[in-house]
């Protein structure tokens, strides 16, 4: 078997992976805040604090972004909490800033007021209820609550 | 002597001297940002996947106790280690293996991990040529010739993790290797001058003031004395003490403290030896735990296999036995064994020295018996009698470096009779627990086998009223009770028996 071409670089530490680009001038680093429970409402978001910290240019929510929407069958999943949280560190808002150093501390100074909601773990009867309440996948029956 | 305002290092043979912010950043991030070498990945961030893995040579030793050695390359986490700490040393990183010029040669183990097909997406391995040549220096240094074992090239890459080309062409690529026919990296690196060059430095204090981005200020120390240390310590009592920052480094990547104010003992010499004297083996404050266990795998088998087990080649390479004791985690996995020998924690300030017995050393969870202005400066662990026994367990969810859920040391000796008996647990409380009053209980009974038997079970039968572990993610507290069962029947049948 021939040895391929891109295993030297492998091997040398070459090859380029998506981190590893050489930032361009003026480049902003972009990171999300994610969601500290599983399930529960979205009632505000405060990033006074973050926006403070120097270097820290914007910070976008859904409101920003309602037109991204995805999903591997139907795209309906919006790229940020809108409302409803559906999982542990859903997406809530991203942050924009000059350096990473600014972007990680604005990260952990973004607050959150969330009702908080019984997380569904596993039993699949009480799932299929809440996808099909909350048309959150695609409904596999039409059977009603 | 004037303090030096800047760290000195080599970085695949290339002088640095820096003085800013970037000090105080972990390895990893510094070579990836900073000098753009993207070769060393950052997966975990946490020093267990070992895609960060680079190679250090340490200063020069100054004394023949020493365990500090420049001339070999040892691998280590640059994720978690941070920039100051490479002050005196020489880094090689994936980068600086092939040979330099216009043919470019690969170092044998890049040509090996392409030739047996070890790498595939390619992420994981830069890290895993890390490790592998650093086995390979690592048999060089110990006389190995010829290929290695497998069971060598498995405890040497316990440290990387794939997930997805398989281990198997990894570890077909590792035997291929004989380290006899490999020009070692000191050959090329770290030359006669370069070291000279580093160990005149190092013996000038350190004393770095610089500020982060919002203005905060930082502070650097890297004393050379330890009157110096304990002057500085009793300055600053705030400042946090590193050794090999294995797990300060993790919590730093985790968000959970901020490095402001640092003092690192590496260039210290004195603190890298381990002394035995009749009584008792005295070991340095900045010995790593892979000298620890060189130095007792004769000595002391059973602490060698538990450290076998404990960590991988990278974190034992830069951890070291007073931070896993000063770190004072219940489940700190050396403690158990340093309570079971009666150790001492020698401790040291402007006002003098103490030796504190470390079952005196854990006042509360992670609460230390040590006041601001104290330092640690080794531990002095008493030889075992001739006429006493050892066991240690340690259960983990996974065997090999894992956090575990309940560990054990036991200890009994004496003539006909039981003279010196102690029972330590791990993981059943906010600290580590010695059972003072079971121990005592013990003293005087019959040390037949089959007594001792009865003493385990009996132990066995109450555990639960003298430890109260609690339930979290590594298991819950009837779990852990049942451990303790368990390893207690274990230990008595196992303490007359030839180590494992």
């Amino acid at each position: 078997m021939k040895t391929p071409a891109n295993v030297i670089a492998h091997v040398r530490g070459r090859s380029e992976f998506i981190d590893d680009i050489p930032p361009m001038q003026g480049e902003l680093h972009v990171g999300y805040v994610g969601s500290p429970v599983a399930h529960g409402d979205l009632l505000k978001i405060d990033a006074t604090e973050a926006l403070k910290v120097p270097g820290v240019k914007a910070c976008f929510t859904a409101k920003d972004l309602h037109h991204t929407r995805w999903g591997t069958i139907v795209q309906d999943q919006p790229l940020l909490v809108e409302k409803e949280i559906g999982h542990i560190d859903e997406p809530i808002c991203i942050l924009a800033a000059e350096t990473r150093e600014a972007l990680e501390l604005a990260r952990r100074l973004v607050k959150f007021d969330i009702k908080k909601k019984p997380a569904i773990l596993t039993k699949p009867s009480q799932r299929n209820r809440f996808c099909m309440r909350h048309r959150l996948f695609v409904e596999e029956t039409s059977k009603k609550d | 002597m004037k303090p030096r305002s800047e760290i000195t290092f080599f970085l695949n043979g290339q002088r640095l001297d820096l003085r800013g912010p970037d000090i105080l950043m972990p390895v990893a991030d510094f070579l990836r940002t900073r000098r753009l070498l993207t070769g060393t990945k950052i997966v975990c961030a946490e020093g267990d996947c070992g895609a960060c893995t680079a190679l250090i040579a340490y200063p020069e030793k100054s004394s023949s106790k020493s365990t500090r050695d420049s001339r070999y390359f040892q691998s280590l986490n640059t994720c978690i280690f941070p920039v100051l700490a490479l002050d005196g040393c020489h880094l090689v990183t994936v980068e600086g293996l092939a040979e330099p010029g216009p043919d470019e040669t690969l170092h044998p183990v890049q040509e090996a991990m392409a030739k047996c097909h070890g790498s595939q997406c390619g992420f994981c391995t830069p890290g895993f040529v890390c490790a592998m040549t650093a086995m390979v220096e690592d048999a060089q240094r110990k006389g190995n010739t010829g290929p290695l074992s497998e069971k060598k090239i498995k405890n040497s890459l316990t440290g990387n993790l794939c997930r997805c080309t398989g281990y198997l062409p990894i570890l077909d690529a590792a035997k291929t290797l004989d380290p006899k026919n490999i020009t070692s990296l000191r050959r090329r690196y770290f030359s006669k001058a370069e070291r000279e060059t580093l160990q005149k430095i190092t013996k000038r204090t350190a004393h770095i003031e610089t500020e982060n981005f919002l203005g905060e200020k930082l502070l650097v120390l890297l004393p050379t004395s330890l009157d110096e240390a304990v002057k500085l310590k009793a300055r600053h009592k705030n400042i946090k003490i590193i050794a090999g920052a294995t797990d300060l480094g993790v919590q730093v990547n985790k968000g959970r403290t901020k490095l402001e104010a640092v003092m690192s003992l590496q260039n210290i010499a004195p603190l890298w030896q381990i002394k035995r004297t009749k009584t008792a083996t005295l070991v340095g404050a900045r010995v790593s735990l892979t000298a620890l266990q060189q130095d007792l795998e004769n000595h002391d088998p059973e602490l060698d296999r538990i450290l076998n087990i404990f960590a991988s080649p990278q974190i034992k390479n830069t951890g070291t036995l007073v931070g896993n004791v000063v770190n004072g985690s219940p489940i700190g996995d050396t403690i158990p064994y340093l309570m079971a020998m009666d150790a001492k924690v020698l401790v040291r300030s402007v006002r003098g020295k103490r030796a504190i017995p470390i079952s005196e050393f854990y006042l509360g969870y992670k609460q230390l018996a040590l006041k601001p202005n104290e330092l640690v400066e080794g531990i002095e662990i008493p030889h075992l009698a001739k006429t006493e026994k050892i066991r240690l367990y340690k259960v983990s969810l996974r065997k090999d470096l894992d956090i575990s859920a309940v560990t054990l040391a036991v200890r009994i000796g004496g003539r006909k009779q039981i003279e010196t008996a102690r029972v330590v647990f791990g993981g059943v409380g906010p600290t580590v627990v010695r059972l003072n009053e079971v121990e005592k209980s013990w003293i005087g009974q019959s040390l037949s086998q089959e007594h001792v038997e009865t003493l385990f079970q009996s132990l066995s039968r109450k555990i639960e009223t003298l430890v109260s572990p609690i339930s979290d993610v590594r298991g819950s507290r009837e779990y852990r009770l049942r451990l303790c069962r368990s390893l207690l029947a274990k230990a008595g049948r196992e303490l007359f028996e030839v180590a494992p």
